[in-house]
């Protein structure tokens, strides 16, 4: 076999070796991940799901089921809906920080909470994301 | 129906319903328009006494829960007028009702005596019972005897309003006698 001859079966292998290795490892890093859109109902004076697991850029409406107006408060005041109306919603985007926990600021016994993926651990995300 | 209830939420069910209602086994029957209005007079009367919470209040959190009463039952309310003027019944007076306004004015005249803490105080523990009292009367009166489909989904509907607002008003007493 001649050199050059050589050089072009050396080459075709690298490439069936790196076609396998893309096949393997998927595709490339094509940044992160696309925004997701959570919903949380407020119905029977509760937050249904209570706990998302959302990321930074993810957004979460929460809907108002019930005849009496509800907000979504968190960190005392931090962020705040104000009223959402009965049959109105309400649209946060996850901030780089992350959540929290939240609760109703006209009926404080009614809480949620939103986790970052990151903050749970192996065993709590298994639990959570089926 | 009232064999659950207990300490003070007895002691204030027995001033605003017993006295109509007499013993479980002599509850009366109530008709739909009955109903509707002991419910619609349970809401105002809560209404009432928010507001004078709201001008005597001293703690900020018993304000802001009288203010939420006055929110959440004046909707019922509302609610309650529709639905009656769409089911074209008007409400009718009877002895329940009748019971609980004179325990209301009774416990409004009590309260009107009082001011700053005390006043806190007795207006939470008075929440407590009225809303225990008020949601024993749904349970074990006021739904299973309505007979219209859609006045029986609206109480069921409020139901989860006043448990909880009981423990709202639960947590807010507790609070306020530690601080003692």
């Amino acid at each position: 076999m001649s050199a050059r001859r050589l050089r072009g079966a050396l080459s075709r292998g690298a490439a069936v070796l790196a076609a396998v290795a893309f096949a393997a490892c998927g595709p490339m890093d094509d940044g992160p991940p696309a925004p997701v859109r959570h919903d949380v109902a407020i119905g029977s004076f509760r937050f249904e799901p209570a706990e998302v697991i959302a990321a930074p850029g993810d957004s979460i409406v929460w809907t108002n089921h019930d005849f009496f107006p509800h907000t979504v408060t968190f960190g005392n005041g931090a962020v705040d809906s104000g009223n959402i109306e009965p049959g109105a919603s309400w649209t946060w985007v996850v901030p780089a920080a992350g959540g929290g926990e939240y609760l109703c600021s006209f009926h404080p016994m009614m809480t949620g909470s939103v986790v970052g993926p990151t903050t749970l651990t192996l065993e709590e995300r298994h639990h959570a994301i089926p | 129906m009232f064999t659950r209830l207990t300490g003070a939420a007895l002691t204030v069910a027995a001033a605003l319903l017993l006295p109509s209602l007499g013993s479980a086994q002599e509850a009366p029957e109530l008709s739909d328009p009955e109903i509707a209005h002991v419910a619609v007079t349970a809401n105002a009367i809560d209404v009432e006494t928010a507001e004078l919470a709201t001008s005597r209040a001293a703690d900020h959190e018993v304000r802001a829960f009288a203010q939420t009463m006055i929110r959440d039952h004046t909707a019922v309310n509302e609610r309650a007028a529709k639905l009656a003027a769409k089911l074209g019944v008007t409400p009718s007076d009877n002895a329940v009702s009748q019971s609980l306004r004179t325990g209301a004015q009774t416990a409004q005249a009590d309260l009107r005596a009082l001011e700053g803490a005390a006043f806190d105080v007795a207006y939470m523990a008075r929440e407590v019972g009225y809303h225990q009292a008020v949601l024993d009367a749904l349970d074990g009166l006021l739904i299973p005897q309505t007979d219209n489909a859609e006045l029986k989904a609206l109480l069921e509907s409020v139901r989860p309003a006043i448990a909880m607002h009981l423990e709202h008003a639960e947590h807010l007493a507790a609070r306020l006698a530690a601080e003692r």
